[in-house]
């Protein structure tokens, strides 16, 4: 699972493929698409169980993107204590560690919670979009962005931390939900969804027909 | 090239490391309640968690910023050790990949004091204010896998494949 990866495709025989972890070459499995597939001599995972719909994977990111704004904005608890209540959304949190020391803390938070998603929103579709063309995405840089932004976007990590602030916070004050954990929390299943269905290697080969020709990726 | 990659994810590790004594030995929260401060390190976070009744998400939180760290650090450390001389590529393999998913659960901790910084936030009455063992914890889990990036399971094989074309 290596990040610093090469693309999988490595040279123009259609049937074979390197494996990205060890390098071996491999033939392709009969039924392309279908069933999970591992390497079997690394056990690197080379697609999911599933078959990639990138119609379907695309009507999920797009749902996801409509969820993505009140889901950084609208407040996620709502504390009330002595008739004094105040409330934070998750770009609130971001800011609480916008300070002094903590700044990088705060940059941290700022790259984890709302660049990194945002550029997974924006690069799955991409990439999506190109697989539903059957047009190759021009750079690889795309799905180089794709396999960090997978493991460096943490709002799935975020809503537990919401959950175990809520317990800390029980004999403080009152709390109630906000809107903003029901979109956070509906955006994270989603992003889940297509991350797990979108395998990065499966969509690179999907995108790149293995012997279209093109130079690109390689 | 090889030399170049071995220093680098080497000292990021050893950098990490070295974070993490900050990381649990300083307090990484405040909690003002009622006039009364009380500061708390991870430990005691996790304490209070076991004493408020709720051992299941004390464990949670235990596994999550105490005991990934930890074994992230030292797992990493086996691999690279092994790595020029590898005779089990594959269990190391299976060990890299498991700690590099594993890892990234550790920012747990830095998103609940990052949540309660900014919701509890009512002056004398009720505030939590972060403390720099937070910031040394955020660095110790970056550093951790930035090494796990600059390293690569392609090194655990080099010497079973024959037909190798460059590395």
């Amino acid at each position: 699972m290596s990040a610093n990866r090469e693309g999988s495709r490595p040279s123009c025989q259609p049937d074979t493929l390197q494996c990205p972890d060890c390098h071996t070459r491999l033939r392709m499995p009969a039924g392309k698409g279908r069933g999970s597939w591992r390497c079997p001599r690394c056990d690197c995972r080379l697609s999911g169980a599933w078959r990639l719909k990138p119609d379907s994977l695309l009507a999920l990111s797009v749902a996801t993107a409509f969820l993505w704004v009140p889901a950084m904005t609208l407040p996620l608890l709502r504390l009330e204590n002595l008739g004094l209540d105040n409330s934070a959304s998750l770009l609130d949190c971001i800011g609480a560690l916008m300070h002094g020391v903590y700044l990088p803390a705060g940059l941290l938070l700022l790259f984890t919670l709302l660049i990194m998603p945002l550029a997974n929103l924006v690069v799955v579709t991409r990439l999506l979009w190109a697989a539903r063309q059957q047009q190759p995405v021009a750079s690889p840089r795309w799905m180089q962005v794709y396999r960090q932004s997978r493991e460096w976007a943490m709002t799935d990590i975020f809503l537990l931390g919401i959950l175990i602030s809520m317990t800390k916070l029980g004999d403080l004050a009152s709390i109630t939900p906000g809107a903003g954990i029901a979109c956070l929390g509906m955006a994270v299943v989603l992003r889940l969804i297509v991350e797990t269905l979108a395998q990065p290697d499966q969509l690179q080969r999907l995108i790149a027909d293995p012997c279209g020709g093109d130079a690109h990726g390689a | 090239m090889a030399h170049e990659s071995r220093a680098l994810y080497w000292s990021l590790l050893i950098a990490a490391l070295v974070w993490l004594v900050p990381a649990n030995l300083l307090p990484i929260m405040t909690v003002t309640q009622g006039g009364r401060s009380k500061t708390s390190t991870i430990v005691d976070g996790i304490w209070q968690l076991f004493e408020a009744g709720m051992p299941g998400i004390a464990i949670i939180v235990m596994v999550a910023s105490l005991l990934v760290p930890l074994f992230k650090v030292l797992v990493l450390a086996v691999v690279y050790w092994r790595a020029p001389g590898e005779t089990d590529p594959l269990l190391s393999t299976r060990a890299y990949r498991l700690v590099y998913w594993i890892g990234r659960w550790s920012m747990l901790d830095v998103f609940v004091v990052a949540l309660l910084a900014a919701l509890v936030e009512f002056g004398n009455l009720a505030s939590v204010k972060p403390e720099p063992g937070i910031l040394a914890f955020a660095m110790a889990v970056v550093l951790t896998m930035l090494s796990a990036h600059a390293f690569s399971p392609k090194q655990l094989w080099i010497k079973t494949i024959p037909d190798q074309r460059g590395v």
